[in-house]
Protein backbone atom coordinates (compact mmCIF):
# COMPACT_ATOMS: atom_id res chain seq x y z
CA UNK A 1 0.00 0.00 0.00
CA UNK A 2 1.40 3.15 -0.65
CA UNK A 3 0.43 6.54 1.46
CA UNK A 4 0.08 9.79 0.47
CA UNK A 5 -0.73 12.44 3.04
CA UNK A 6 -2.45 15.87 1.88
CA UNK A 7 -0.91 18.91 1.64
CA UNK A 8 -3.41 22.18 2.62
CA UNK A 9 -2.32 25.61 4.42
CA UNK A 10 -2.15 25.02 8.15
CA UNK A 11 -5.16 27.49 8.80
CA UNK A 12 -7.76 25.12 6.79
CA UNK A 13 -9.78 22.70 8.40
CA UNK A 14 -12.89 23.07 5.99
CA UNK A 15 -12.07 21.56 2.22
CA UNK A 16 -14.67 22.63 -0.42
CA UNK A 17 -15.30 23.72 -4.23
CA UNK A 18 -14.95 21.41 -6.91
CA UNK A 19 -12.28 22.51 -8.87
CA UNK A 20 -9.94 22.63 -5.71
CA UNK A 21 -10.82 18.89 -5.20
CA UNK A 22 -9.58 18.43 -8.86
CA UNK A 23 -6.62 20.48 -8.48
CA UNK A 24 -5.53 18.93 -5.09
CA UNK A 25 -5.72 15.20 -6.91
CA UNK A 26 -3.84 16.37 -9.83
CA UNK A 27 -1.50 17.91 -7.94
CA UNK A 28 -0.46 15.38 -5.37
CA UNK A 29 -2.60 12.36 -6.00
CA UNK A 30 -2.59 11.34 -9.98
CA UNK A 31 0.80 10.45 -10.66
CA UNK A 32 1.00 7.90 -7.56
CA UNK A 33 -2.00 6.15 -8.71
CA UNK A 34 -1.29 6.19 -12.51
CA UNK A 35 2.55 5.12 -11.89
CA UNK A 36 1.53 1.96 -9.67
CA UNK A 37 -1.57 1.00 -11.09
CA UNK A 38 -1.79 -2.32 -8.91
CA UNK A 39 -1.54 -1.10 -5.45
CA UNK A 40 -3.45 0.00 -2.71
CA UNK A 41 -3.56 3.66 -2.07
CA UNK A 42 -4.26 5.38 1.13
CA UNK A 43 -5.13 8.70 1.28
CA UNK A 44 -4.84 10.38 4.26
CA UNK A 45 -6.19 13.74 4.98
CA UNK A 46 -5.20 16.33 7.88
CA UNK A 47 -6.82 15.69 11.07
CA UNK A 48 -7.49 19.31 11.57
CA UNK A 49 -9.71 18.71 8.25
CA UNK A 50 -13.25 18.53 9.73
CA UNK A 51 -15.28 19.32 6.86
CA UNK A 52 -15.44 18.26 3.40
CA UNK A 53 -18.09 19.17 0.87
CA UNK A 54 -19.87 16.63 -1.57
CA UNK A 55 -18.30 19.31 -4.46
CA UNK A 56 -14.64 18.90 -3.26
CA UNK A 57 -15.17 15.16 -3.05
CA UNK A 58 -16.21 14.79 -6.40
CA UNK A 59 -13.84 17.02 -8.26
CA UNK A 60 -10.78 15.15 -6.18
CA UNK A 61 -11.93 11.63 -7.17
CA UNK A 62 -13.30 12.62 -10.81
CA UNK A 63 -10.28 11.31 -12.60
CA UNK A 64 -9.80 8.20 -10.88
CA UNK A 65 -13.67 7.48 -11.40
CA UNK A 66 -13.96 8.31 -14.81
CA UNK A 67 -10.00 5.93 -15.43
CA UNK A 68 -10.84 2.93 -13.16
CA UNK A 69 -14.75 3.23 -11.62
CA UNK A 70 -16.16 3.11 -8.96
CA UNK A 71 -15.33 -0.72 -7.87
CA UNK A 72 -11.87 0.32 -8.40
CA UNK A 73 -12.71 2.98 -5.85
CA UNK A 74 -13.97 0.81 -3.59
CA UNK A 75 -11.35 -1.69 -3.90
CA UNK A 76 -7.55 0.25 -4.47
CA UNK A 77 -8.42 3.30 -2.10
CA UNK A 78 -8.44 3.51 1.69
CA UNK A 79 -9.38 6.56 3.37
CA UNK A 80 -8.19 7.93 6.58
CA UNK A 81 -9.35 11.06 8.18
CA UNK A 82 -10.93 12.32 11.67
CA UNK A 83 -14.16 12.55 9.63
CA UNK A 84 -16.22 9.36 10.44
CA UNK A 85 -17.00 6.89 7.83
CA UNK A 86 -16.09 9.83 5.42
CA UNK A 87 -15.17 6.57 1.97
CA UNK A 88 -18.59 5.17 2.79
CA UNK A 89 -19.97 9.33 2.25
CA UNK A 90 -17.59 9.53 -0.41
CA UNK A 91 -18.75 6.28 -2.35
CA UNK A 92 -22.44 7.80 -2.19
CA UNK A 93 -21.22 11.48 -3.53
CA UNK A 94 -19.57 10.11 -6.76
CA UNK A 95 -21.66 9.53 -9.78
CA UNK A 96 -22.33 6.22 -11.58
CA UNK A 97 -21.35 5.43 -15.05
CA UNK B 1 -21.13 44.00 -6.78
CA UNK B 2 -21.07 42.73 -10.35
CA UNK B 3 -24.46 43.24 -12.16
CA UNK B 4 -26.28 44.67 -9.19
CA UNK B 5 -27.49 47.40 -12.00
CA UNK B 6 -29.48 44.05 -13.51
CA UNK B 7 -32.43 44.32 -10.79
CA UNK B 8 -33.80 47.49 -11.84
CA UNK B 9 -33.43 46.99 -15.28
CA UNK B 10 -35.23 43.59 -15.62
CA UNK B 11 -37.72 45.34 -13.38
CA UNK B 12 -38.68 48.84 -15.13
CA UNK B 13 -42.03 50.05 -15.14
CA UNK B 14 -44.03 49.23 -18.85
CA UNK B 15 -45.04 52.73 -19.06
CA UNK B 16 -43.26 56.10 -18.08
CA UNK B 17 -44.16 57.38 -14.66
CA UNK B 18 -45.74 61.30 -14.12
CA UNK B 19 -43.19 61.94 -10.82
CA UNK B 20 -44.83 63.68 -8.06
CA UNK B 21 -42.89 65.73 -5.89
CA UNK B 22 -43.37 66.02 -2.26
CA UNK B 23 -42.37 68.57 0.04
CA UNK B 24 -40.20 67.19 2.72
CA UNK B 25 -37.78 68.55 5.37
CA UNK B 26 -34.54 67.42 3.65
CA UNK B 27 -34.50 69.90 0.82
CA UNK B 28 -37.75 70.99 0.25
CA UNK B 29 -38.45 68.73 -2.63
CA UNK B 30 -38.38 65.24 -3.19
CA UNK B 31 -39.53 62.09 -4.65
CA UNK B 32 -41.00 59.66 -1.97
CA UNK B 33 -42.05 55.88 -2.17
CA UNK B 34 -44.72 54.85 0.65
CA UNK B 35 -45.83 51.50 0.95
CA UNK B 36 -48.96 51.05 2.42
CA UNK B 37 -49.30 47.37 2.18
CA UNK B 38 -49.52 45.02 5.60
CA UNK B 39 -46.98 43.13 4.64
CA UNK B 40 -44.20 43.65 2.22
CA UNK B 41 -43.86 41.07 -0.26
CA UNK B 42 -41.78 39.63 -3.38
CA UNK B 43 -44.68 41.65 -5.30
CA UNK B 44 -44.28 44.63 -3.29
CA UNK B 45 -40.89 44.67 -3.64
CA UNK B 46 -41.41 44.52 -7.21
CA UNK B 47 -43.82 47.77 -7.67
CA UNK B 48 -41.08 49.92 -5.42
CA UNK B 49 -38.43 48.43 -8.07
CA UNK B 50 -40.73 49.65 -11.14
CA UNK B 51 -41.52 52.77 -9.54
CA UNK B 52 -37.93 53.58 -8.93
CA UNK B 53 -36.91 52.52 -12.26
CA UNK B 54 -39.24 55.03 -13.59
CA UNK B 55 -36.76 57.82 -12.00
CA UNK B 56 -34.29 59.27 -14.65
CA UNK B 57 -31.37 59.32 -13.04
CA UNK B 58 -30.70 63.34 -13.88
CA UNK B 59 -33.56 63.14 -11.41
CA UNK B 60 -31.78 60.41 -9.10
CA UNK B 61 -28.74 63.07 -8.78
CA UNK B 62 -30.90 66.37 -7.80
CA UNK B 63 -33.77 65.35 -5.71
CA UNK B 64 -33.51 63.28 -2.25
CA UNK B 65 -35.13 60.12 -2.41
CA UNK B 66 -37.31 58.56 0.27
CA UNK B 67 -38.49 55.02 0.41
CA UNK B 68 -40.58 54.85 3.54
CA UNK B 69 -41.55 51.53 4.05
CA UNK B 70 -42.82 52.03 8.06
CA UNK B 71 -46.54 50.94 7.98
CA UNK B 72 -45.03 47.62 6.25
CA UNK B 73 -43.64 44.77 7.69
CA UNK B 74 -40.82 42.72 6.02
CA UNK B 75 -42.30 39.54 4.69
CA UNK B 76 -38.73 37.61 4.77
CA UNK B 77 -34.52 37.84 4.96
CA UNK B 78 -34.34 38.11 0.72
CA UNK B 79 -37.04 41.24 0.55
CA UNK B 80 -34.66 43.15 2.67
CA UNK B 81 -31.49 41.82 1.26
CA UNK B 82 -32.92 42.75 -2.41
CA UNK B 83 -33.63 46.30 -1.05
CA UNK B 84 -29.98 46.39 0.40
CA UNK B 85 -29.02 45.73 -3.11
CA UNK B 86 -31.30 48.32 -5.05
CA UNK B 87 -29.76 50.89 -2.42
CA UNK B 88 -26.39 49.89 -3.38
CA UNK B 89 -27.25 50.75 -7.08
CA UNK B 90 -29.28 53.75 -6.03
CA UNK B 91 -26.04 55.39 -4.08
CA UNK B 92 -23.03 53.48 -5.70
CA UNK B 93 -24.21 53.51 -9.52
CA UNK B 94 -27.12 55.86 -10.39
CA UNK B 95 -25.41 58.73 -7.37
CA UNK B 96 -28.40 58.78 -5.90
CA UNK B 97 -28.06 62.56 -4.47
CA UNK B 98 -29.37 61.79 -1.04
CA UNK B 99 -31.76 58.46 -0.05
CA UNK B 100 -33.38 57.77 2.55
CA UNK B 101 -35.19 54.43 4.05
CA UNK B 102 -37.36 54.12 6.44
CA UNK B 103 -38.35 50.59 7.97
CA UNK B 104 -40.83 49.14 10.42
CA UNK B 105 -39.25 47.73 13.30
CA UNK B 106 -41.51 44.68 13.90
CA UNK B 107 -39.88 41.98 13.10
CA UNK B 108 -40.17 38.36 13.04
CA UNK B 109 -38.23 35.58 13.79
CA UNK B 110 -37.37 35.10 9.87
CA UNK B 111 -36.44 38.46 9.43
CA UNK B 112 -34.46 39.30 12.58
CA UNK B 113 -31.65 40.42 10.95
CA UNK B 114 -32.89 43.34 9.82
CA UNK B 115 -32.06 45.03 13.35
CA UNK B 116 -28.10 44.53 11.50
CA UNK B 117 -29.13 45.24 8.16
CA UNK B 118 -26.83 48.37 6.40
CA UNK B 119 -30.27 49.34 5.33
CA UNK B 120 -30.29 50.89 9.08
CA UNK B 121 -27.87 53.23 7.86
CA UNK B 122 -30.09 54.78 5.59
CA UNK B 123 -33.11 55.76 8.02
CA UNK B 124 -31.48 59.04 9.34
CA UNK B 125 -31.42 62.51 7.41
CA UNK B 126 -28.52 63.21 8.94
CA UNK B 127 -24.82 63.37 7.90
CA UNK B 128 -25.26 61.66 4.69
CA UNK B 129 -22.04 61.43 3.51
CA UNK B 130 -20.64 59.60 6.49
CA UNK B 131 -24.00 57.42 6.63
CA UNK B 132 -23.34 56.76 3.04
CA UNK B 133 -19.54 54.81 3.92
CA UNK B 134 -21.14 52.83 6.78
CA UNK B 135 -23.36 51.73 4.29
CA UNK B 136 -21.50 50.69 2.20
CA UNK B 137 -19.11 49.40 4.10
CA UNK B 138 -21.64 47.00 5.97
CA UNK B 139 -22.92 46.49 2.29
CA UNK B 140 -19.52 44.24 1.52
CA UNK B 141 -18.59 42.94 4.89
CA UNK B 142 -20.09 43.04 7.71
CA UNK B 143 -19.60 40.65 10.64
CA UNK B 144 -20.70 40.56 14.14
CA UNK B 145 -21.80 37.85 16.94
CA UNK B 146 -24.88 36.82 15.27
CA UNK B 147 -24.53 38.10 11.32
CA UNK B 148 -22.22 36.21 9.00
CA UNK B 149 -22.46 38.94 5.89
CA UNK B 150 -19.66 38.73 3.02
CA UNK B 151 -19.75 39.31 -0.62
CA UNK B 152 -17.45 36.80 -2.26
CA UNK B 153 -15.61 38.07 -5.84
CA UNK B 154 -15.78 36.05 -8.91
CA UNK B 155 -12.11 37.93 -9.32
CA UNK B 156 -11.04 36.41 -5.95
CA UNK B 157 -13.19 33.05 -6.65
CA UNK B 158 -10.71 32.86 -9.85
CA UNK B 159 -7.19 33.98 -8.31
CA UNK B 160 -7.44 31.73 -5.30
CA UNK B 161 -8.81 28.03 -5.49
CA UNK B 162 -9.18 27.43 -1.55
CA UNK B 163 -11.25 30.73 -1.09
CA UNK B 164 -14.46 28.04 -1.07
CA UNK B 165 -12.67 26.26 1.90
CA UNK B 166 -11.63 29.22 3.50
CA UNK B 167 -15.28 30.36 3.41
CA UNK B 168 -16.73 26.91 4.69
CA UNK B 169 -14.49 27.61 7.70
CA UNK B 170 -15.87 31.04 8.29
CA UNK B 171 -19.45 29.65 8.37
CA UNK B 172 -18.98 26.56 9.99
CA UNK B 173 -17.53 28.47 13.23
CA UNK B 174 -19.49 30.97 13.03
CA UNK B 175 -22.41 28.74 13.53
CA UNK B 176 -20.27 27.10 16.52
CA UNK B 177 -19.91 30.21 18.44
CA UNK B 178 -23.54 30.89 17.99
CA UNK B 179 -24.34 26.79 20.13
CA UNK B 180 -25.30 25.12 16.95
CA UNK B 181 -24.96 21.67 17.24
CA UNK B 182 -22.25 20.11 15.16
CA UNK B 183 -24.16 17.91 12.84
CA UNK B 184 -27.16 20.85 12.50
CA UNK B 185 -23.77 23.09 10.99
CA UNK B 186 -22.02 20.44 9.35
CA UNK B 187 -25.94 20.61 7.54
CA UNK B 188 -26.34 23.89 6.91
CA UNK B 189 -22.60 24.38 6.24
CA UNK B 190 -22.50 21.98 3.55
CA UNK B 191 -25.75 23.34 2.06
CA UNK B 192 -24.62 27.10 2.09
CA UNK B 193 -20.97 26.15 0.58
CA UNK B 194 -22.25 24.27 -2.36
CA UNK B 195 -24.83 27.01 -3.44
CA UNK B 196 -22.07 29.32 -3.13
CA UNK B 197 -19.94 27.29 -5.30
CA UNK B 198 -22.56 26.95 -7.14
CA UNK B 199 -23.09 31.06 -7.94
CA UNK B 200 -19.29 31.26 -8.81
CA UNK B 201 -19.10 28.27 -10.56
CA UNK B 202 -21.69 28.48 -12.97
CA UNK B 203 -22.53 32.15 -13.21
CA UNK B 204 -19.52 33.80 -12.88
CA UNK B 205 -20.37 36.45 -10.87
CA UNK B 206 -20.05 38.00 -7.67
CA UNK B 207 -21.80 36.29 -4.77
CA UNK B 208 -23.40 37.48 -1.69
CA UNK B 209 -24.31 35.23 1.35
CA UNK B 210 -25.50 36.77 4.46
CA UNK B 211 -26.48 34.46 7.55
CA UNK B 212 -27.70 36.08 10.57
CA UNK B 213 -28.86 33.68 14.09
CA UNK B 214 -31.87 34.92 16.49
CA UNK B 215 -31.04 34.52 20.35
CA UNK B 216 -32.72 31.92 21.93
CA UNK B 217 -35.87 33.89 22.85
CA UNK B 218 -38.75 32.86 20.29
CA UNK B 219 -41.96 30.43 21.65
CA UNK B 220 -44.32 28.52 19.65
CA UNK B 221 -47.91 30.20 19.88
CA UNK B 222 -49.05 27.03 20.15
CA UNK B 223 -47.07 25.44 23.12
CA UNK B 224 -48.13 28.43 25.16
CA UNK B 225 -51.17 26.72 25.90
CA UNK B 226 -49.53 22.89 26.57
CA UNK B 227 -47.59 22.96 29.64
CA UNK B 228 -45.16 20.46 28.91
CA UNK B 229 -43.92 22.89 26.32
CA UNK B 230 -44.69 26.15 27.05
CA UNK B 231 -40.97 26.84 28.19
CA UNK B 232 -39.52 25.70 25.03
CA UNK B 233 -37.71 28.31 23.01
CA UNK B 234 -36.39 28.70 19.58
CA UNK B 235 -33.77 30.63 17.60
CA UNK B 236 -33.48 31.15 13.97
CA UNK B 237 -30.86 30.66 11.47
CA UNK B 238 -31.47 32.65 8.71
CA UNK B 239 -29.76 32.71 4.86
CA UNK B 240 -29.68 34.61 1.80
CA UNK B 241 -27.49 33.67 -1.29
CA UNK B 242 -27.66 35.34 -4.23
CA UNK B 243 -25.56 36.58 -7.59
CA UNK B 244 -26.41 38.76 -10.25
CA UNK B 245 -26.02 37.08 -13.50
CA UNK B 246 -28.09 36.99 -16.99
CA UNK B 247 -26.82 32.93 -16.54
CA UNK B 248 -30.44 32.04 -14.79
CA UNK B 249 -30.14 28.38 -13.41
CA UNK B 250 -31.10 25.59 -15.37
CA UNK B 251 -29.66 27.38 -18.38
CA UNK B 252 -26.24 25.63 -18.31
CA UNK B 253 -28.00 22.35 -17.68
CA UNK B 254 -30.11 23.02 -20.81
CA UNK B 255 -27.14 23.48 -23.52
CA UNK B 256 -25.40 20.46 -22.08
CA UNK B 257 -28.44 18.31 -22.30
CA UNK B 258 -28.79 20.09 -25.66
CA UNK B 259 -25.02 19.16 -26.73
CA UNK B 260 -25.51 15.38 -24.79
CA UNK B 261 -28.63 14.22 -27.27
CA UNK B 262 -25.96 13.36 -29.81
CA UNK B 263 -23.50 11.94 -27.83
CA UNK B 264 -22.45 8.17 -28.23
CA UNK B 265 -22.05 7.40 -25.30
CA UNK B 266 -24.44 8.72 -21.84
CA UNK B 267 -24.22 7.51 -18.14
CA UNK B 268 -27.74 5.89 -16.95
CA UNK B 269 -28.20 9.09 -15.06
CA UNK B 270 -28.50 12.07 -18.37
CA UNK B 271 -30.15 8.98 -19.77
CA UNK B 272 -32.93 9.15 -17.67
CA UNK B 273 -32.98 12.92 -17.35
CA UNK B 274 -33.19 12.91 -21.41
CA UNK B 275 -36.16 10.38 -20.88
CA UNK B 276 -38.09 12.50 -18.10
CA UNK B 277 -37.43 15.39 -20.25
CA UNK B 278 -39.29 13.71 -23.80
CA UNK B 279 -41.93 13.01 -21.26
CA UNK B 280 -42.04 16.44 -19.77
CA UNK B 281 -42.30 17.54 -23.25
CA UNK B 282 -46.02 16.91 -23.70
CA UNK B 283 -46.89 18.76 -20.40
CA UNK B 284 -45.05 22.19 -21.80
CA UNK B 285 -47.33 24.85 -22.21
CA UNK B 286 -47.21 28.62 -21.37
CA UNK B 287 -46.85 27.95 -17.57
CA UNK B 288 -44.78 25.19 -18.26
CA UNK B 289 -42.10 25.49 -20.14
CA UNK B 290 -38.55 23.50 -21.15
CA UNK B 291 -36.70 26.38 -18.75
CA UNK B 292 -38.66 24.85 -16.12
CA UNK B 293 -38.03 21.51 -16.86
CA UNK B 294 -34.48 22.15 -16.16
CA UNK B 295 -34.61 24.41 -13.27
CA UNK B 296 -35.97 21.39 -11.73
CA UNK B 297 -33.51 18.84 -13.50
CA UNK B 298 -30.45 21.11 -11.70
CA UNK B 299 -31.94 19.94 -8.29
CA UNK B 300 -31.40 15.94 -9.13
CA UNK B 301 -28.14 14.40 -7.12
CA UNK B 302 -25.48 13.70 -9.65
CA UNK B 303 -26.79 15.62 -12.55
CA UNK B 304 -24.87 18.71 -13.16
CA UNK B 305 -23.82 21.40 -16.05
CA UNK B 306 -20.60 20.98 -15.40
CA UNK B 307 -19.03 19.23 -18.98
CA UNK B 308 -18.93 15.73 -19.21
CA UNK B 309 -15.23 15.45 -18.24
CA UNK B 310 -15.94 16.38 -14.46
CA UNK B 311 -18.58 14.70 -12.42
CA UNK B 312 -21.18 16.80 -10.42
CA UNK B 313 -24.32 17.63 -8.54
CA UNK B 314 -24.34 17.56 -5.17
CA UNK B 315 -28.06 16.81 -4.50
CA UNK B 316 -29.15 19.99 -2.91
CA UNK B 317 -32.24 18.91 -2.52
CA UNK B 318 -30.85 16.10 -0.26
CA UNK B 319 -29.23 18.14 1.98
CA UNK B 320 -31.99 20.24 2.62
CA UNK B 321 -34.15 17.57 3.46
CA UNK B 322 -31.82 17.04 5.57
CA UNK B 323 -31.91 20.43 7.50
CA UNK B 324 -35.72 20.14 6.99
CA UNK B 325 -35.84 16.81 9.01
CA UNK B 326 -33.39 18.55 11.48
CA UNK B 327 -35.83 21.69 12.24
CA UNK B 328 -39.07 22.96 13.73
CA UNK B 329 -39.97 24.84 10.67
CA UNK B 330 -38.72 26.02 7.88
CA UNK B 331 -39.08 27.80 4.84
CA UNK B 332 -36.91 28.05 1.84
CA UNK B 333 -37.25 29.31 -1.48
CA UNK B 334 -35.39 29.96 -4.52
CA UNK B 335 -36.05 33.17 -7.48
CA UNK B 336 -34.77 32.99 -10.67
CA UNK B 337 -35.76 35.18 -13.61
CA UNK B 338 -39.35 35.19 -13.24
CA UNK B 339 -39.68 31.38 -11.60
CA UNK B 340 -40.51 31.03 -8.03
CA UNK B 341 -39.76 27.30 -6.36
CA UNK B 342 -40.57 26.35 -2.68
CA UNK B 343 -38.56 23.19 -1.01
CA UNK B 344 -41.88 22.42 0.74
CA UNK B 345 -41.08 18.79 2.37
CA UNK B 346 -44.08 17.22 0.76
CA UNK B 347 -42.31 17.59 -2.40
CA UNK B 348 -39.01 16.74 -1.84
CA UNK B 349 -39.24 13.07 -1.62
CA UNK B 350 -36.64 10.83 -2.74
CA UNK B 351 -38.05 7.90 -5.08
CA UNK B 352 -35.73 5.54 -7.10
CA UNK B 353 -33.30 8.32 -6.55
CA UNK B 354 -35.04 11.68 -8.12
CA UNK B 355 -37.52 13.95 -6.57
CA UNK B 356 -40.49 15.11 -8.39
CA UNK B 357 -40.70 18.27 -7.01
CA UNK B 358 -44.90 16.74 -7.12
CA UNK B 359 -47.19 15.13 -4.68
CA UNK B 360 -46.48 12.10 -6.77
CA UNK B 361 -42.84 12.34 -5.90
CA UNK B 362 -42.43 11.49 -10.41
CA UNK B 363 -39.70 13.31 -11.73
CA UNK B 364 -40.14 11.01 -15.09
CA UNK B 365 -43.78 11.58 -16.22
CA UNK B 366 -45.47 14.94 -13.82
CA UNK B 367 -44.58 17.82 -13.79
CA UNK B 368 -43.86 19.84 -10.42
CA UNK B 369 -46.26 20.89 -8.43
CA UNK B 370 -47.77 24.26 -9.30
CA UNK B 371 -48.18 25.25 -5.91
CA UNK B 372 -44.52 25.24 -5.50
CA UNK B 373 -43.27 26.08 -9.26
CA UNK B 374 -44.55 29.46 -10.17
CA UNK B 375 -44.25 32.38 -11.88
CA UNK B 376 -42.88 35.34 -9.91
CA UNK B 377 -44.05 39.20 -10.73
CA UNK B 378 -40.35 39.99 -9.75
CA UNK B 379 -37.53 39.04 -12.07
CA UNK B 380 -34.43 38.00 -10.21
CA UNK B 381 -31.70 38.35 -12.59
CA UNK B 382 -29.45 35.42 -11.75
CA UNK B 383 -30.30 33.08 -8.87
CA UNK B 384 -31.55 34.07 -4.92
CA UNK B 385 -32.35 31.55 -2.32
CA UNK B 386 -33.97 32.32 1.14
CA UNK B 387 -33.43 29.72 3.62
CA UNK B 388 -34.77 30.35 7.02
CA UNK B 389 -34.85 28.07 10.19
CA UNK B 390 -36.07 27.42 13.35
CA UNK B 391 -34.70 25.02 15.72
CA UNK B 392 -34.91 24.24 19.51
Amino acid sequence: MISIELQFKKALTSLSGNRPGFQTYQKQVRDVVVQHPNEQIQIVFPDRINLITTSFEQGFFNDFIKEFGIEAFDRRIEIVSSIPDLKQTIHNNLEYR
Amino acid sequence: MQNIHLLMAHNRSPMPRKLRFKKSTLNNKSICYQSTAAIFTLNEFQKLLSFVSSIPIIVFQSYPIIIDLRKSNIVDKLVYIMLECLCYDLINLKSCDYLVVYVSPNVEITTRGLYSSSIQELGSTSNWKQRKQVFNKKFWLNLSPLKLRKIIKQEDFNNDCFIESGLTQDIKSFLQINNVSHEYADSITTVISELVDNALEHSASDCLLDIDITPKVYKKFVNLTDPTNAEKKYFGVNVVVLNFSDVLLGEALQEKMNRLRFADVLSQRYQYVMRALNNHSQLFSSTYTEGDFFIIASYQDKVSSRSERFLGGTGLTTLLQTLEQSSDAYHCYMLTGDRFLQFQHNILNLKDGWIGFNSKNDFLNEKPDGECFKHSKLYFPGTAYNLNFVVE
